[in-house]
């Protein structure tokens, strides 16, 4: 890639995020939010209303890092996962994390309502899950991918009938839409806690995949070959799938489960630069974080009340990839 | 560098149980560098098990390997896998890399884990990719070009970590003969140029003739054979390892010389398609 190629990339989820910091029902300017934010930084005489401050600082600005995080996140873990596993088909959620941390969310919201401790239960559920995948996946010295993607579709079945079960034992007047609400996915309550909650989680599991990127590449190839590159193959894959795990467990734990992000983007990303992962792990992250970004401000803007992001993530995604499908043959 | 191979065999275990030794008796050679060895032996034989335990992709279950004298257990993995570059078959992948990233993947020996690649390693790639002759598809996808371009830029990403060995798993099966031509020559430049040792597995007695200076034989309970090309590969040792009868035709033109090994079973009755030929010409 070119530096000016790059440099836009990077630009692009800054400019969206100032931009989506003012829509709402209480629009904003841009000119005004980058005052608003410069502010907070260095003193500048105040040419806004503590009105615009508050809507910007304390109900916009989190919700969008959220989103920006969330979108870039699923997008990384998605493509590691593709890489990985040499499918592109693949998304984050392919070893059961997702369906972990949406019953532990789930049995949160049932036994002590929408709060902290069913966040705190998302993540432990969602690590316990990716833990029963190990052990049905077995611990040989080297276990065959295909062995995981079945551990995993296992864990998923067991945790969403437990999913199931839960949701029909809820109260259908207040906790059952609750479940269901949130595990469609949605922002609509996100708040500093949860950006602090979620936030560094999801950059530790960034930092992993970002710097083993290209080593990725590596895991592509058969083992042997990968042997042949002087490289341990094991503790590699380990620290992927450790690294998007966190990233995934943590994205449940703050917005529920958001669907389609982790699988399409990483596509669209290998369209513009190939399929080095080396590149294709940055471009996912900048147009995932975008992508997610634009959708949580149609979520939040276009009807009255919150639409779940994964309703729109697939009704949007879907068609658009189908388009560039078509248009690229695949390639 | 020179290779030693000392008091080796090999088995498979089987629900913890040890089955049978894969070799009829220790394998035991010595491989000078710049020589080529080629192994020969009919399908199961063992001949890629071979190759990976010589480079201890697979532990031998007795024995060693020694590289200029040293054990291979007592060599860090990293070290070990700069002086020897492993060559599998040419596949498709799922996601095809362009031949330059591919390349480069061979520097990973030098390159630290959570590191990238620099420019330094990709002007090495580049030189590799010209050294098999194709750097002028650098960039195309894995997917796009033909077999034998693939199994060229496979070599080149083991030269690109500068090995004193490159082991070949079958590098010119499923080519077309001209490609087959190719991949051979460029192994024979790298070793008589570079002084770089090859073991090659191959399927095609011919090859063996052209390429190597040491063959091993290898067919199960038929025993065990390693020697110079012209000591083990004779008519009664083939018929011996593959049940058929071979003839060795030597051809000489000027200062060419070529043998090659063909199965008579394939020859005609020259009785019959002489009057063929006369019915022909009337």
């Amino acid at each position: 890639m070119k530096k000016w190629q790059i440099t836009i990339m990077w630009l692009l989820p800054l400019i969206a995020a100032i931009l989506s910091l003012g829509i709402g029902r209480f629009p904003v300017d841009p000119i005004t939010i980058i005052k608003i934010l410069t502010s907070q930084v260095i003193p500048i005489s105040q040419t806004w209303s503590e009105m615009q401050e508050t809507v910007v600082m304390n109900i916009r600005l989190p919700r969008v890092l959220l989103a920006l995080l969330i979108g870039g996140g699923l997008s990384m873990a998605g493509a590691s996962f593709q890489g990985m596993f040499g499918n592109p088909l693949v998304s984050p959620d392919i070893l059961g994390v997702s369906a972990g941390a949406g019953f532990g969310a789930s049995l949160g919201i049932l036994l002590m309502g929408n709060g902290f401790a069913s966040q705190i239960f998302a993540l432990v559920f969602g690590l316990l899950a990716i833990a029963i995948t190990f052990f049905v996946a077995g611990s040989q010295k080297s276990t065959p991918i295909f062995m995981f993607v079945l551990a995993g579709v296992i864990t998923s079945a067991l945790f969403n009938a437990l999913i199931s079960l839960i949701k029909f034992v809820a109260d259908p007047e207040e906790k059952l839409p609750a479940i269901t609400y949130w595990l469609m996915g949605s922002l609509g309550t996100a708040t500093y806690r949860d950006l602090f909650i979620a936030g560094p989680i999801i950059i530790i599991g960034m930092l992993i995949l970002y710097f083993l990127r290209w080593r990725l590449n590596l895991l592509t190839l058969s083992e042997d070959e990968a042997k042949s590159m002087g490289i341990s193959v094991t503790p590699l894959k380990w620290a992927v799938i450790a690294g998007a795990t966190l990233i995934t467990a943590a994205t449940v734990a703050a917005a529920g489960i958001v669907g389609w992000v982790g699988l399409i983007i990483p596509h669209i990303a290998r369209m513009f630069v190939g399929n080095n992962n080396q590149y294709v792990l940055p471009v996912s992250l900048a147009i995932g974080s975008v992508y997610l970004l634009l959708i949580d401000d149609l979520a939040r803007s276009v009807t009255a009340t919150e639409i779940p992001l994964s309703i729109l993530t697939a009704i949007i995604g879907a068609p658009f990839f189908a388009y560039l499908l078509r248009r690229m043959g695949g390639r | 560098m020179k290779l030693e191979v000392r008091n080796a065999n090999f088995h498979y275990r089987k629900k913890r149980k040890a089955l049978a030794d894969l070799y009829a008796h220790e394998v035991n050679f010595t491989l000078q560098p710049g020589e080529i060895l080629s192994i020969l032996g009919p399908n199961g034989a063992g001949k890629t098990t071979m190759l990976k335990c010589i480079t201890g992709l697979l532990d031998w279950t007795e024995g060693e390997t020694l590289i200029d004298g040293r054990s291979l257990t007592d060599l860090k993995r990293n070290d070990l896998w700069k002086h020897i570059g492993y060559i599998p078959q040419a596949q498709k992948m799922t996601f095809g890399y362009t031949l330059i990233e591919m390349v480069i993947m061979g520097r990973a020996p030098y390159i630290s884990t959570l590191r990238q690649p620099s420019e330094e390693d990709e002007r090495a790639a580049l030189y590799a990719l010209e050294t098999v002759g194709i750097r002028h598809l650098a960039d195309k996808s894995s997917n796009e070009v033909s077999g034998g371009e693939l199994q060229l830029a496979l070599i080149a990403r083991a030269l690109v970590a500068d090995p004193k060995l490159l082991i070949l798993d079958e590098p010119e099966s499923h080519l077309d003969i001209q490609k087959q031509i190719v991949i051979l020559q460029v192994i024979r430049k790298l070793a008589e140029e570079r002084g770089i040792s090859c073991i090659i597995n191959t399927h095609y007695p011919n090859h063996a003739f052209y390429l190597a200076d040491k063959v091993l034989m290898t067919g199960k309970d038929k025993g065990l054979v390693f020697g110079t090309t012209k000591e083990v590969m004779t008519e009664a040792r083939m018929k011996h390892f593959f049940g058929i009868e071979l003839k060795k035709i030597i051809f000489e033109e000027d200062d060419l010389l070529l043998e090659t090994m063909v199965p008579k079973a394939l020859g005609l009755n020259r009785t019959l398609s002489n009057c063929q030929f006369n019915n022909f010409a009337d």
